[in-house]
């Protein structure tokens, strides 16, 4: 075995300002209907005062009851620190968030990614709804950095979307299996062209009538015949007041190096009785 | 493998950075060359304090001193061991305290004495470039060597993005590969210097970069040799 040292991450900030608020976690933004509605800075230059290497984003607060609202949301950059906002990782799913505590939640719906952004860069948020009446979103952003041992840590550069439909603001449709697992649906349409090393997954149901149920997702990548299994059981949970919770899940098997040149399977399993319009997403770090 | 002690102190760091190889204000620049390992006792340090060690050198000899890399520590700490790295020009590691005085005593090792394989300047565009041949690559070295990259990055800018890449057969009849996922930097950087770990290369190896986006850049390197 190796000897290793151990790293953490000496610095943190996020755009919680002292109390948790119950529903409205983080800056709000409003979606377009099927399009990027405007970008909201929701992390300025002035508190990005170190290099990041991990960030966490919770999406919260777009569920309505009795309504399919599936979602996609973009976190954007200016490396200046100004507000001439890039996509830094575009298309997050996040059909039917949660609302940021209180019953029928798991707070949200929670991605992490090990990326670096450089000191001095703010950070924006927009988002899109497959509903008439948009409604509101809540971003809840972390940012961590001065990593106690920087030649242990790898932040990438580049986080590319997989089966994002974003005219309908979901993914790519899929069916999951209830007493066995799903099919594996391909997410990608063609062999990816770079190299990737961390991996998150999405499920959403646009559905205006839900039913209470954990809902696993799993998700690899290979060819049509062999597949090498990255996630197996990313939990997702669904509530019959038409909401998605996704709680902050960052486990071991996001890491996994697959070169260019494969496909990006997911496949899902639910609990109970499936609702209808079910998709799936992935995200992928590079660089 | 001979270890000697070649630079040692011990100093109440505050908010003055202070160099370790010179025993004064810093960063300094230490033109020997050596395997350096660093070694820091913070025994004085305690909860709250915030010190950072940062470690210093030119990519190229006579060129300019960059940081490559910090570490910080906050709060009560054991003894720091840092990796080893091939230092030859213009190098120096330094503490700088942000909260709090901490007595820290140093030791700086050497491990041997590591030469200069190639280096080079090219002002990089969309041709994967060799930084073994100094042409478009990647090419096939087939020299013996321990190898660790110094890649000064400080011309970028924001929007531009480069990628580096590490080449290497893994016997001598089978076709060049390339080693890991590639390495890309993006945008201007605080810490502009990208080094590369040891590599024992052998067969076909090369390293190259190359421009994904953005504007061409003036990019230095040097490889340097362990054995």
């Amino acid at each position: 075995m190796l000897w290793a040292p151990t790293c953490e991450f000496l610095w943190r900030e996020s755009n919680l300002n002292g109390r948790p608020v119950t529903g409205t976690q983080g800056v709000s933004i409003t979606p377009g209907n099927n399009t990027k509605g405007s970008w909201v800075e929701i992390l300025a230059d002035t508190v990005i005062t170190q290099d990041v290497y991990w960030i966490e984003i919770c999406i919260s607060s777009i569920a309505v009851s009795a309504s399919a609202k599936d979602s996609i949301v973009d976190i954007g950059f200016d490396p200046t620190g100004g507000t001439t906002w890039e996509a830094l990782i575009a298309d997050l799913f996040a059909s039917d968030a949660a609302p940021y505590g209180g019953s029928n939640s798991s707070g949200g719906v929670w991605y992490a990614f090990p990326l670096f952004i450089k000191a001095g860069t703010a950070l924006a948020a927009r988002g899109s709804v497959n509903n008439a009446t948009v409604g509101t979103a809540q971003i809840y952003v972390r940012v961590y950095g001065r990593p106690s041992h920087p030649e242990l840590v790898r932040a990438g550069s580049h986080v590319d979307a997989f089966g994002i439909v974003a005219g309908s603001s979901r993914g790519t449709v899929i069916t999951p299996g209830t007493t066995s697992e799903g099919a594996w649906t391909e997410l990608t349409g063609a062999v990816t062209t770079e190299d990737y090393w961390y991996w998150q997954c999405a499920v959403g149901v646009n559905d205006g009538t839900m039913t209470t149920s954990p809902i696993h997702v799993d998700l690899s990548a290979g060819d049509a015949s062999l597949k090498d299994v990255i996630i197996t059981d990313d939990p997702w949970f669904v509530y019959a007041s038409e909401a998605i919770g996704h709680g902050l899940a960052i486990s071991p098997q996001n890491w996994r190096s697959v070169p260019a040149g494969a496909r990006v399977y997911a496949r899902a399993q639910n609990a109970g009785a499936l609702d209808a319009a079910y998709s799936a997403s992935a995200y992928a770090v590079r660089g | 493998m001979a270890v000697t002690e070649i630079f040692s102190g011990t100093e109440a760091i505050s908010t003055t950075e202070w160099s370790l190889t010179t025993d004064s204000a810093g960063p300094d620049s230490e033109a020997s060359d050596h395997a350096v390992q660093v070694v820091i006792e913070l025994e004085d340090a305690t909860y709250n304090d915030d010190l950072e060690l940062k470690m210093y050198e030119t990519c190229r000899s006579g060129g300019t001193q960059r940081l490559c890399a910090k570490w910080p520590m906050i709060g009560d700490q054991r003894t720091f061991i840092s990796p080893i790295f091939p230092m030859l020009w213009g190098w120096d590691f330094t503490l700088d305290a942000f909260v709090g005085t901490i007595t820290a005593n140093w030791s700086i090792r050497s491990l041997g004495t590591p030469t200069l394989y190639v280096d080079g300047v090219e002002t990089v565009s969309t041709t994967e470039h060799s930084l073994t041949t100094d042409t478009a690559g990647p090419d096939s070295t087939t020299d013996d060597k321990g190898i660790m990259a110094f890649l000064d990055f400080s011309t970028l800018d924001d929007g531009d993005h480069f990628r580096v890449k590490v080449y290497e057969k893994s016997r001598s009849g089978d076709t060049q590969r390339q080693v890991g996922a590639p390495f890309d930097i993006k945008d201007g950087r605080s810490d502009p210097m990208l080094l590369i770990p040891l590599q024992a290369f052998l067969h076909g190896w090369d390293i190259t970069v190359d421009k994904i986006a953005g504007t061409d850049r003036s990019i230095e390197w040097s490889l340097r040799a362990f054995a």
